[in-house]
């Protein structure tokens, strides 16, 4: 018996999202990713950050979705670290170390280290809440609402469906080699890359015979005709869906203007001497 | 009237120096169920390819003829125009589901068709109950759904365009017997309720025989045999070295010279029925089989995956040395989960493997992988090198073997699995059959003492079945255990020395073919019988004896002729 996990789309049926218009979702989902890519300062993004995780509550979508992101979320936290660690020069109040090739780190740099995982954060807490309310259908609605030609929406959506398939044959061929004895994950760093570039091959070529087969399949299916296309699912606009769009954009631009004006959701007292 | 006129067509694809298809013509009339049989490779899918335009408009390559379908050219109208009225439905339904629940699925084919919402509703929900859906499947993931829950939705798809060429592409080919009886009957309400053209692309004989009103054979890019489905299947030595093989009772009736080849059962058991005297008791004691020493062991294996799914519920078993073993059982029923656990890929959550007595996970992986083999079932999630030559080398290199064995290895595993001449090709440039014994030599290279094959014979034609089947019994001879996972036991059962029967994670049986096959075990296992055995077992006979074969049911049953 096979675990499925075949979509991201970690739908959840409870929570009160769903019944929001597709394109009110995928504006959330971009305002979000904006506001955090936006803040500089640690407390507004630990709000944010707060903000988010308690909407999770509030919206009745289980916090455990995260989880399955976790791992990655602790990789990108890694990157962060291991590249300021190494490779900035953050002027700060105490110096804790100066590297031979002069890259520093202060106390600014640690500060800054976090402020950046909490940014990542936010964006991973806040795509996952929306994401756990959307369906494929979400996606290509909401793209045609903002008049994104139906092969563009579709193709869009297509991505998801097409990386879900790439993990499971990247799995299967990782244990295919596993099977006839290759230690993937010994060696260093270049011994690994080369262990796992031999996979590069397989994984090209069933990708290449999907996608061909994909695309057969949709031209059957009649995504390329230029005629008139209707559809099943309806969405209308309610009171709730306009407030929303109002907040969210309300929202964008006060964090915007604040963040062009004002030196109050920038880091401390960046850009440092 | 013909709705399908294909006129000498030839077709190469782009960088081949075959042709695929060679001068074939062929005319289906309207409302006819026309099957194609062939080998692997014959060119049925090329040929159904032309009749929906994909051939020539979509895939590269030169075209010579004519195919005109309802009137359309399809080397001249749009692919798309043409799906309006010719729908086709492909052997793999998981790469044709791209929507994540099974009624946008259905929708997203009528969507170009400019219906009103009431009529989009309409016909979802009529195509879905003529492949006997109900709603509650409206809201469920396809890729959730079983095998032949999957391919009715597939068809269902197909059939809410009410299109008037249906073209279904080896439909039953990826699944449980489960699932393939689930799409049978699908397939046999459109054909009773729909007053449609119906193109099946098939090697099962024995649903050809149910349901075609003609037949064609293709060889080679030929059409080299056609006629109804009795004509074609007396001709038993020419059809099966084109790799078809007739159903069991148009054998027993060619060979019993009753004067008219019967292809159904029921006939079958009408016209023998009046024949049988009796039975030669003794007939199929043969010697029993006789294992060697235990190689592995399992003990009370248990295996939960992360997400809460118990694939094994205490499985305890021993696998010896040369014997042929099938492990069978419908989908999710811990076939595969036990494999990778034998195989150590996988670590029970519960419970013990030993391997030559020793617990398998001290073995390190380089160890384990020369004293167990898995053949994967996509030969292509296996394959990773420049050259069928390295690929066999793999293994060997990787241990630091010196080249002169290497070498003397990698020919003598070629020369078994028929790959000589190949060495210097690029795997991925090989035939499906060569590849599948690609994978086969590059694990069998490693001189394994237990080879695990996953579905080895699925989608590929009997002969080539056949011969698989028989090297994995040479293997077996020789020494190593092989165990065989597959969905084929009427095939299987005539070469494995044992079949391990698994449902819902536990061992249900385990015994001789012969045994597990007259025994309750079979039908709680939903396993196909061999049709030859079902005729035996409806002429209620000795339930004792079990003939697997048409000459074993000739030597058991007495006959007045």
């Amino acid at each position: 018996m096979e675990r499925r996990y075949r979509t991201f789309f970690l739908y959840v049926e409870e929570t009160p999202l769903l019944d929001m218009h597709p394109a009110v979702k995928l504006l959330a989902l971009l305002t979000i990713n904006l506001v955090a890519w936006l803040l500089e300062a640690p407390i507004p993004l630990l709000i944010l950050l707060a903000l988010l995780i308690s909407s999770y509550v509030l919206l009745r979508v289980p916090l455990s979705r995260i989880r399955r992101f976790l791992l990655y979320a602790l990789l990108v936290s890694q990157a962060v670290v291991v590249s300021y660690a190494l490779g900035s020069r953050i002027p700060g109040h105490v110096v804790y170390a100066v590297l031979p090739w002069g890259a520093y780190i202060s106390d600014m740099t640690l500060l800054y280290m976090a402020t950046m995982i909490m940014r990542f954060a936010s964006m991973l807490v806040g795509s996952t809440l929306l994401l756990s309310a959307m369906r494929d259908v979400d996606v290509i609605y909401g793209l045609l609402s903002f008049k994104v030609p139906y092969t563009a929406a579709f193709a869009f959506n297509l991505a998801f469906r097409f990386s879900s398939l790439f993990l499971d044959d990247y799995k299967m061929i990782r244990d295919a080699m596993i099977l006839r004895g290759a230690k993937l994950d010994e060696g260093g760093i270049l011994q690994r890359a080369r262990n796992y570039s031999r996979m590069g091959i397989p994984l090209t070529v069933i990708a290449l015979r999907r996608m061909n087969e994909l695309s057969y399949v949709l031209e059957i299916k009649g995504l390329g005709f230029k005629g008139r296309r209707t559809h099943l699912h309806e969405f209308r606009w309610s009171a709730r869906d306009i407030c929303a769009v109002l907040l969210l954009l309300g929202s964008l631009a006060a964090v915007a203007a604040l963040r062009l004006a004002t030196d109050l959701l920038s880091f401390p007292g960046w850009p440092l001497a | 009237m013909s709705v399908v006129k294909v006129s000498d067509v030839w077709w190469r694809y782009e960088g081949r120096r075959e042709y695929a298809l060679k001068g074939v013509s062929v005319e289906v009339e309207k409302g006819e169920f026309l099957a194609i049989m062939g080998s692997s490779g014959a060119g049925k899918t090329t040929l159904v390819l032309t009749m929906n335009g994909t051939v020539p408009q979509r895939i590269p390559g030169e075209f010579r003829g004519r195919v005109e379908v309802l009137g359309m050219n399809t080397a001249e109208h749009d692919v798309t125009e043409l799906a309006r009225r010719v729908a086709i439905v492909f052997e793999d339904p998981e790469i044709q589901f791209v929507m994540s629940t099974v009624e946008d699925e259905v929708v997203l084919a009528l969507e170009p068709l400019g219906l009103s919402r009431e009529e989009m509703r309409e016909r979802l929900e009529w195509s879905l109950s003529l492949v006997g859906l109900s709603r509650e499947f409206l809201d469920r993931p396809p890729l959730q759904l079983s095998g032949g829950e999957k391919q009715r939705v597939a068809i269902a798809t197909a059939l809410a365009r009410q299109p008037e060429v249906l073209i279904l592409d080896e439909p039953t080919s990826d699944l449980d017997p489960l699932g393939k009886e689930e799409v049978i009957a699908a397939i046999r309400r459109v054909r009773d309720e729909l007053d449609i053209t119906v193109i099946l692309v098939e090697h099962e004989s024995e649903y050809v025989a149910d349901f075609a009103d003609r037949v064609i054979v293709l060889s080679e890019g030929r059409v080299v045999m056609e006629g109804e489905p009795a004509q074609i299947f007396r001709r038993m030595d020419k059809l099966k070295k084109l790799g078809v093989y007739p159903p069991d009772v148009a054998e027993l009736s060619t060979k019993l010279n009753l004067g008219v080849t019967t292809c159904r059962l029921e006939e079958a058991l009408r016209l023998v029925s009046k024949l049988v005297k009796g039975v030669r008791t003794r007939a199929l004691r043969g010697k029993g089989h006789k294992p060697g020493e235990v190689l592995l062991e399992c003990s009370n294996v248990k295996h939960i995956y992360p997400d809460g799914v118990v694939a094994l519920r205490g499985v305890s078993l021993r696998i010896h040395a040369g014997e042929l073993v099938a492990l069978v059982g419908p989908n999710g029923s811990g076939k595969t989960t036990l494999a990778k656990i034998i195989s150590g890929l996988l670590r029970p959550t519960e419970g013990e493997v030993r391997l030559l007595g020793k617990p398998i996970e001290e073995y390190d992986r380089l160890h384990l992988s020369a004293l167990i083999g898995y053949v994967y079932q996509n030969p292509d999630h296996q394959i990773f090198n420049q050259s069928v030559y390295d690929e066999v080398a793999f293994g060997l290199r990787l241990r630091g073997l010196p080249e002169e064995e290497v070498e003397k290895r990698v020919r003598r595993a070629l020369r078994i699995f028929g790959l000589e001449g190949l060495e210097e090709e690029h795997p991925f440039f090989l035939s499906k059959g060569e590849k599948r014994r690609l994978a086969l030599a590059s694990v069998y290279v490693l001189d394994p003492k237990i080879l695990v094959v996953d579905e080895p014979t699925t989608g590929q034609d009997m002969r080539f079945s056949e011969t698989l089947m028989q090297l994995l019994k040479k293997l077996s001879e020789e020494g190593r255990a092989v165990i065989v996972i597959t969905h084929a036991v009427p095939l299987a059962s005539r070469y494995v020395d044992r079949m391990i029967v698994l449902r819902e994670g536990r061992i249900i049986g385990d015994g001789g073919p012969r045994e597990i096959l007259t025994s309750p075990i079979a039908s709680e296992g939903r396993l196909v019988m061999p049709q030859i055995l079902r005729l035996y077992r409806k002429l209620g006979l000795d339930p004792s004896l079990a003939p697997l074969t048409v000459d074993e049911f000739l030597s058991v049953v007495e006959i007045a002729l």
